[in-house]
């Protein structure tokens, strides 16, 4: 059949009927697809229905955990900033009153407390009545003791792609634990780094245990620093601020890198989080080594150095090959119990030089490592699926398990303190 | 060992199962009917590249489930959360395989399944290139396969206008009837229902059979 016939053909069996049919086929076709689409449209409304009331919650952010404490809450209106603090819930005296000068995102730093201290808190206006903020909280302070035991958990990739995710049933397994010393997000808190409505979901759902301990962020490329322009604010420097000396516009100098001891460890917080923080040429990221170099010489004395940061170094997704010339040089030099980070979104856990390194990317996320080969040389655990993963310090171990929201085991280990390093003693799959 | 994970696999199945049954319900009213068979050649045409991608899909889906439920590659820690989806895969896998080849095959039908095959072998388990920097490759052997579709009909159309006296590429055996009688549109939509439920539940945490988890 000739084109022209063809023409001819089409012309004379296209009817006006055929395309309503056509055209009512192709509606219900999608219509077909319609629980997915309302299930993606119905959770990003929510999301931006979400208003920029949150609550208040305690960083450290570099300072001293011993005595500092950094508390920030978020105002729909611009107000002045009030903080109620007691060791004793229902004895709360006022110990820091604003000048008056409103401000919507309030961040007061409190000094000179006292060690390994339980106190309760309520933020608000100091006004008569007095107006308060979210609920009575409470953190507690660093223990002077060297080898006090305390337990920590982290998760990472919580960022809730439209709105959808699971980062809600990590929070909610982690409300069952009254005794961590803080909690970590190992980066990509949110999925948009400028995205108001993703900030607002995630410190919705993270109220319940930011109101009962410390929360330690870690910067990742969906937080990322990308500069700041009319309408484009950096959700993660407004909410946690820049930890470093450096000011926003030294782009020599990374802003959200810093470090704290706790007990008999050292948590070391990198700034890792882009493909351009991998080059160790760059001279952004040789300041930051140099940096990294210091604070890791500093503390030697520490039973455990735990380095967090979100970029993945090993990952059955795709190994960083540039990352592994850059950090495990490091990692060895100073013998680091253990480097925890994110960004491929799944559980891993390798041996690698007789270091333990750690992918917690199970945060709430939905995994979008499509293909995966989980047959590294160095895996020995491997699952994906929400988790989070729960630590315990005590004098010479440091016992590790990861654990999806309905209390499964994925994966349990031991390291021990033996000198200087931390040997893997135990381990195993759930 | 390289695999598809199961929640993107699920993704693929929720919107392959949505294609499929709007061309039961509104598109190919005859494939309800185990009675009416297509004879237009371009319905053939679009039918035969519709089968490759349900094949290709198939040993994704019957990959992704086995490597989990029985090859362990993500332990067994969490099993119940992940065995749903994988049981849904893998019938789905078996339906779409047997219903593109083996239901009704030709000569032409089996050698494009083979080389399908061994593409897929290769790419998946002896290549192993699929990984994050290369996801555009996840989909390269559906696309050989669909090459090799066309050129082996066209090899074939030019033979039979060669060789006119009665050759044709006769159906090896026919399962047809049979065939959409088991898996009917009933069965088809129960399998959509089920999948849209457990994609939506498994991005929430959460599973059809998760509670298994506070039993055993």
């Amino acid at each position: 059949m000739s084109i022209k016939n063809n023409f001819k053909y089409i012309r004379e069996n296209l009817s006006l009927r055929t395309i309503i049919i056509f055209i009512r086929n192709f509606f219900l076709t999608i219509l077909l697809l319609s629980p997915l689409l309302i299930y993606l449209g119905g959770s990003s409304l929510y999301e931006i229905s979400l208003s920029n009331e949150n609550h208040p919650f305690t960083i450290w952010n570099g300072k001293n955990p011993k005595t500092e404490i950094i508390i920030t809450w978020e105002t729909s209106q611009s107000e002045s900033s009030a903080v109620w603090l007691g060791k004793e819930s229902n004895l709360l005296s006022l110990v820091y009153n604003g000048d008056g000068a409103g401000v919507k995102v309030h961040r007061v730093e409190l000094n000179s407390l006292e060690l390994g201290t339980k106190y309760y808190y309520r933020v608000g206006v100091n006004s008569e009545p007095l107006l308060f903020h979210g609920p009575l909280s409470s953190f507690t302070t660093a223990p002077d003791d060297e080898n006090k035991e305390f337990k920590f958990a982290l998760y990472s990739d919580s960022q809730q792609l439209f709105g959808i995710g699971s980062h809600d049933r990590i929070v909610k397994a982690l409300e069952g634990y009254n005794d961590l010393a803080f909690v970590g997000n190992i980066g990509d808190l949110c999925q948009e780094w400028d995205h108001q409505g993703d900030w607002n979901l995630f410190l919705l759902e993270s109220r319940s245990f930011m109101s009962q301990t410390i929360f330690v962020p870690v910067l990742g490329n969906h937080d990322g620093w990308y500069g700041e322009s009319e309408g484009h604010e950096n959700k993660y420097k407004k909410y946690f601020g820049i930890a470093t000396d450096s000011n926003i516009a030294d782009e020599n100098h990374t802003l959200f890198n810093y470090t704290f001891s706790y007990s008999n460890t050292q948590f070391i917080v990198a700034e890792i989080s882009k493909e351009e923080d991998e080059d160790p040429t760059k001279i952004r990221n040789v300041n930051h080594d140099i940096w990294l170099n210091s604070t890791l010489a500093n503390c030697q004395d520490k039973t455990f150095r735990i380095l967090m940061f979100h970029r993945q170094v090993f990952s059955s997704n795709g190994m960083n090959t540039r990352l592994i010339d850059r950090i495990v040089p490091i990692v060895e030099k100073y013998n680091i119990s253990m480097v925890i980070y994110g960004h491929t979104h799944h559980y891993e856990r390798f041996l690698y030089n007789g270091v333990t390194y750690l992918l917690l990317a199970s945060g709430g996320v939905m995994p979008t490592d499509t293909g995966i080969n989980p047959a590294t040389p160095y895996t020995k655990s491997f699952n994906m699926g929400t988790s989070y993963t729960f630590f315990s310090v005590s004098t010479n171990n440091l016992t590790v398990k990861t654990i999806t929201p309905d209390n499964d085991i994925i994966d349990s280990f031991v390291l021990k303190a033996e000198n200087s390093k931390a040997v893997l003693l135990a381990g195993g799959v759930g | 060992m390289t695999f598809i994970n199961n929640y993107f696999a699920m993704i693929y199945a929720i919107i392959f199962q949505s294609v499929l049954l709007s061309g039961y319900f509104f598109w190919a009213p005859k494939a309800r009917n185990p009675e009416k068979l297509y004879n237009c050649w371009l319905v053939l045409g679009l039918r035969g590249v519709f089968f490759v991608i349900g094949c290709y899909l198939g040993f994704i889906f019957l990959d992704t489930s086995i490597k989990i439920l029985f090859l362990g590659v993500y332990g067994y820690g969490n099993i119940s959360f992940h065995i749903t989806s994988c049981i849904l895969l893998l019938v789905l896998g078996i339906e779409l395989i047997i219903g593109a080849v083996f239901v009704a095959p030709t000569l032409k039908s089996i050698t494009t399944f083979i080389v399908m095959l061994t593409l897929f072998i290769y790419y998946f388990e002896i290549n192993q290139v699929v990984v994050h920097e290369d996801l555009d490759k996840i989909f390269t052997p559906m696309f050989y396969a669909i090459a090799f579709l066309i050129i082996i009909t066209l090899i074939y159309e030019i033979y039979r206008k060669l060789k006119p006296k009665g050759f044709e590429d006769k159906k090896l055996w026919n399962f047809e009837r049979k065939f959409k009688r088991i898996f009917n549109w009933k069965f088809n939509l129960i399998l959509w229902i089920l999948l849209s439920i457990e994609i939506i539940l498994m991005i929430e945490g959460y599973s059809l059979f998760f509670w298994l988890s506070y039993i055993f």
